[in-house]
């Protein structure tokens, strides 16, 4: 976070308090100029407070904010140059489309006829010509927060802030529009940071994702490296579907390092695992990583025997429950040939660097949390 | 099943109160109607109506009335309407203290109320004798027995009305406008200029339809707090009524009041509801 690059904005040490309570604690971040960053957790992660702090409808109870390298600390909303986008449209109900558009051209104090031509260009780009003469209400929610993104995007902001925009439309217009705030984001360039709960648009969309969990960050990173390498359990769990073994580090005499659950099942650890034998720990395996076969594989590869228990047809992939030794193990295979039945006997195996072993916490009375 | 149709059961449960209204309101009125259009001479004719309306005095009581009631109608609407944004804005206690705070002094009655005007504004009132020990006037200010007084009384009485009919359009905004206003570069002031106020444009109708009608339709705080200076359309059908005992002339007085008032609601109402305005806020 240090060093001499300017981010455009750039947060650090941010702290937030209600009554006591922390809703954001130690935040750093750095987005670069025409970055898409996404902050992504479920509701109450705080991910909403720090974009209002970044949009300045609240205040920071410490830390700083800087836009393209000026602190702008206590610095009103109306000052800072931001575009912003709200989860409910909050379009002016009494005013038009142009009119919405024109809003913040006019306390800019634009000249008229520029402003008519702005607010043509933009409403084109969010192609939404013809639709300037209508107010809101006559107008779908896929429109609406259209019109909300052009009035956000008309005064050539610095930083354009997406306060869950898509959330309040149906799964078909929300894929329309994902799809159009990528063209817009392309298109402009423009430096954008994007509050969701949905880690579907933040893994179609950012640049890179901040994933959020109790006011601090867990992980920050492409989606590409928080999909398929998740460094904490919560982004384990919060993204995508993981299956979770709980099981005590065993140490073999040839020094594999394998976790043995309750029922039995044996699991070989990366040799990287920074666990010691008789450490009780989790063990995260994302579905996809998890291959499945007929017959058993040579090689060193964990193996584990067990019987299809369910199958899901989903379309492109099937989703089988394999189960083994008490445990259920959730695979997502590809479909290029119906291959397995219900109860057919089958090998599973994963590769021990895609697992993520943690140690589970013990509590004061010496039992184990789950 | 059921016994009675949907319209029957709606029809059962309106009866008790359009019978009522009808014996104890829609039948009087007519009656009073047909008081207003006898002669004197007994038979049914316009002559209370051309009496008023050939009569200069009387037209000066009708513009009387009416001026009182629209300054009363837009001094509640400058008075209250910070009173009812602020309300709309807290939440919790400090709202339901404003309201009750708001409330409140209606539970006291007029007379009551317009006699405490008498004792702030007469001449050894709070105000003359505060002015007059700080040697400002050497003579106490006719505060009372005028306009000014009965204005000062009428607003007392209605500013409530103005504040809930002006906080029950403020609560409907959706606070993230003010939020949006601010990101696109609009101040505090901008911001209440070009949407809070124009989003509050039913609340300010409402308030000033209400207020103008209760005013100029109320006959006691102008007898208080006017005295005999200040005739009204409704203590001068007062006086026609229970002391000349002029009952066509007193009624038809009622009726060109009624008349006055929808007209100027009417007016006002036209005034409001621009193409955008129904576009807006119509259903």
């Amino acid at each position: 976070m240090t060093g001499s690059r300017v981010y455009d904005v750039e947060l650090t040490g941010i702290t937030k308090r209600y009554h006591e309570k922390i809703v954001v604690e130690d935040f750093n971040l750095g987005v670069q100029r025409g970055e898409f960053v996404s902050l992504l957790g479920p509701s109450g992660c705080g991910k909403t407070t720090t974009l209002n702090m970044i949009a300045g409808f609240i205040d920071p109870d410490g830390g700083s904010i800087s836009l393209k390298g000026r602190v702008i600390n206590g610095i009103p909303p109306h000052k800072r140059g931001l575009g912003m986008v709200f989860q409910t449209y909050s379009l002016f109900p009494h005013m038009s489309v142009r009119e919405n558009v024109a809003y913040g051209l006019k306390t800019h104090r634009v000249p008229k006829a520029e402003i008519i031509e702005r607010v043509d260009r933009v409403l084109a780009l969010v192609r939404l010509e013809g639709y300037g003469d209508r107010i809101p209400k006559h107008l779908s929610g896929g429109q609406r927060q259209r019109v909300a993104i052009a009035r956000a995007l008309v005064t050539d902001p610095q930083i354009l802030l997406l306060d869950e925009p898509l959330s309040n439309l149906d799964a078909k217009l929300r894929e329309e529009l994902r799809e159009e705030l990528k063209r817009l984001h392309n298109e402009t360039g423009i430096t954008t940071v994007f509050v969701t709960h949905d880690q579907e648009e933040a893994l179609s969309l950012s640049d890179r994702i901040v994933v959020m969990n109790l006011g601090a960050i867990e992980q920050i990173g492409t989606p590409k490296e928080i999909y398929g390498s998740p460094r904490t359990e919560f982004v384990h769990t919060f993204i995508g579907r993981s299956n979770r073994f709980s099981g005590t580090v065993t140490v073999a005499r040839n020094q594999q390092v394998h976790v043995t659950t309750a029922g039995g099942l044996g699991i070989e650890l990366a040799s990287v695992a920074d666990v010691i034998g008789g450490d009780e720990v989790n063990v995260y395996v994302r579905p996809e990583a998890v291959t499945i076969s007929a017959a058993p594989l040579d090689g060193h590869l964990t193996q584990i025997d067990g019987r299809i228990q369910a199958m899901t047809f989903l379309g492109a992939i099937t989703e089988y429950t394999v189960a083994s030794h008490g445990e259920k193990i959730l695979v997502r295979v590809q479909n290029e040939s119906d291959r397995f039945q219900l109860d057919d006997p089958v090998t599973c195996w994963w590769d021990p660097r895609d697992a993520l072993v943690v140690p589970r916490k013990v509590a004061a009375d010496g039992t184990l949390a789950a | 099943m059921t016994i009675f149709s949907r319209r029957a059961a709606i029809a059962v449960l309106l009866a008790p109160a359009l019978v009522l209204l009808l014996g104890v309101f829609i039948l009087p009125m007519f009656s009073m109607f047909v008081t207003s259009l006898t002669s004197p001479e007994g038979g049914l004719g316009l002559d209370s109506y051309a009496r008023f309306f050939t009569d200069g005095y009387y037209w000066g009581v009708l513009g009387k009335t009416a001026t009182i009631g629209a300054i009363t109608a837009v001094a509640t609407l400058v008075l209250g309407y910070p009173v009812a944004l602020f309300m709309a804005r807290s939440d919790g206690w400090v709202r339901g203290v404003i309201t009750f705070v708001v409330i409140v002094p209606h539970l006291v009655s007029v007379v009551i109320r317009n006699f405490g005007w008498l004792m702030v504004l007469g001449d050894n009132g709070v105000i003359n004798s505060a002015l007059m020990s700080l040697g400002w006037i050497q003579r106490p200010l006719q505060l009372l027995y005028n306009e000014f007084g009965t204005i000062v009384g009428f607003v007392d009485s209605f500013i409530a009305y103005m504040i809930l009919a002006l906080a029950a359009s403020l609560y409907n905004e959706d606070p993230n406008l003010a939020r949006a206003g601010s990101i696109l570069g609009a101040g505090r002031l901008r911001r209440f200029l070009t949407i809070t106020l124009p989003l509050s444009l039913p609340g300010i109708l409402s308030g000033l339809v209400l207020v103008f009608s209760l005013v100029i339709s109320s006959f006691i705080t102008p007898i208080l707090l006017g005295g005999p200076r200040v005739t009204v359309m409704a203590t001068l059908t007062y006086q026609q009524i229970l002391i000349t005992l002029d009952w066509p002339f007193g009624t038809a007085i009622s009726f060109i009041l009624l008349a006055t008032t929808l007209l100027v609601v009417t007016v006002v109402t036209r005034a409001f509801e621009t193409k955008r305005y129904k576009e807006v806020f119509g259903a």
